[in-house]
């Protein structure tokens, strides 16, 4: 029961520091989410290649 | 491309693009409008289907192994389920039945005060206010939305490149032009379907008529420039298509001032960079046909919902080549003799003199909106006796 009681007391603290740790992030606007996205494929794909499939996407979202 | 696909695909592509230069080409082109029907046909599932666009391509080569095509409208696949999916909300669409069905729902998430944000950068607008208003997990700005908008974009690319094969297999392997390219729209009827509604936009026409003409003007420009941006290179027999939505439901006096300007500044951009346009006339165009007057000199194909297409094409038929013609409800219910009657009547009534293109007057979205032996033998029928 013990070990039961100190499991629920560290998951409860684990998912606290997980909140704590959204909420110390830096809160982004779409905009800055988008320029993030686009860093993270830089290699994959080319810059000119990348503005079209954003631009097409952002455009999708709007459906 | 295979030596006598690659031929019939030339020919049919030459057919459109003459008749699109409101020329004589060999015979009348049929161009066949559908979303989900082949899907249908040939017994798939529209759930899988929107999953997985290849699957258009065993859809397209069974019924066009059936039934006799010119050219396809598009796709059919413009709603992309999976990227709504990232963001925990189907957007303004939802599949019900086997079909993809509009249901308004932007006019929640943009009122009369946003205007003057959406005035100042559309597109910054649309990033960091509408967007996040939209998909909730997007307004959080941490971790979260930066792991569904990564989801978004896996699933958008995924289906991005799987859309582009689709084009290249059905016009290489199976000789049909695939007619849009892309779809586009402007200022007023972007702001009615994504942003404001039909009641939102009517009540601003009425009580904030500078700021609709303001955002109409910024929409018109920034989308088009996103457009050609992604879309930048015209060709022959291939279109920009643009639904026309709001624009008869607005008195004269109304549509001459908050809708007829951007329609004719979008028109003049695109046919000014040579694109050839494809207006989807929904409604019933008859009493603004005077105003096609002043479109521009250009390559632009109209399809109409409603009217007597002859009389259409008698009025306005000097400014953009005709569609139409074959009513959806008569290949639904109507007899096949019924049918070759009214596509006979249309061919003799509006071939004359080219710039006509034989096609219905609705996109047929499921399998009851057109019985599979009318429209093989409609087609058969144009086929042959649309020689010119």
């Amino acid at each position: 029961m013990d070990v039961l009681k100190i499991f629920g007391q560290f998951m409860n603290l684990s998912m606290i520091m997980e909140n704590i740790e959204v909420m110390m992030e830096e809160k982004k606007t779409v905009e800055m989410l988008f320029d993030d996205l686009k860093k993270s494929h830089a290699e994959e794909i080319d810059e000119e290649t990348m503005e079209i499939i954003i631009a097409e996407m952002i455009l999708s979202m709007l459906f | 491309m295979y030596s006598l696909k690659k031929e019939l695909y030339t020919q049919r592509l030459n057919r459109f693009n003459l008749a699109f230069k409101r020329q004589i080409p060999d015979r009348v082109p049929i161009l066949f409008m559908s979303e989900m029907w082949p899907v249908h046909h040939c017994g798939l599932s529209s759930s899988d289907v929107l999953k997985n666009p290849l699957l258009y391509f065993e859809a397209f080569e069974k019924t066009f192994s059936e039934i006799y095509v010119d050219g396809l409208y598009s796709l059919g696949n413009l709603w992309i389920e999976s990227l709504f999916e990232a963001f925990n909300n189907t957007g303004s669409y939802v599949l019900t039945d086997g079909i993809v069905n509009y249901e308004e729902r932007n006019s929640y998430y943009m009122d009369v005060s946003d205007y003057d944000s959406l005035i100042k950068d559309p597109l910054k607008f649309m990033l960091n206010e509408f967007f996040p208003k939209k998909f909730e997990i997007l307004s959080y700005g941490d971790s979260r939305s930066a792991h569904a908008l990564n989801e978004a974009f896996e699933a958008y690319h995924d289906h991005r490149q799987k859309s582009i094969h689709l084009f290249k297999q059905t016009e290489n392997v199976l000789g049909i032009p695939v007619l849009a390219r892309t779809i586009a729209s402007f200022g007023p009827d972007i702001l009615q379907e994504f942003f404001r509604g039909f009641q939102g936009v009517i009540t601003d026409i009425n009580r904030y008529p500078e700021l609709f003409l303001e955002a109409s003007r910024v929409l018109t420009s920034c989308i088009t420039e996103m457009k050609m941006k992604i879309y930048n290179t015209p060709e022959d027999g291939h279109c920009v298509m643009i639904p026309l939505h709001l624009g008869t439901y607005l008195k004269p006096k109304d549509f001459e001032t908050f809708y007829l300007p951007f329609l004719i500044q979008v028109l003049e951009i695109y046919t000014r960079a040579d694109y050839t346009v494809c207006l989807f006339l929904e409604n019933d165009w008859t009493p603004y046909l005077d105003y096609f007057e002043a479109f521009p000199k250009g390559k632009i194909f109209g399809i109409f919902e409603y009217g007597n297409l002859y009389e259409i094409k008698k009025r306005v038929g000097d400014y953009l080549c005709i569609g139409g013609g074959m009513p959806i409800s008569q290949l639904a219910y109507g007899t096949e003799a019924q049918c070759i009657d009214t596509a006979k009547r249309v061919i003799d009534e509006c071939a004359p003199g080219g710039g006509f293109i034989f096609t219905t007057d609705k996109l047929m979205l499921s399998l009851e909106d057109g019985r599979f032996e009318n429209i093989r033998a409609v087609h058969e029928f144009v086929h042959d006796y649309g020689k010119y």
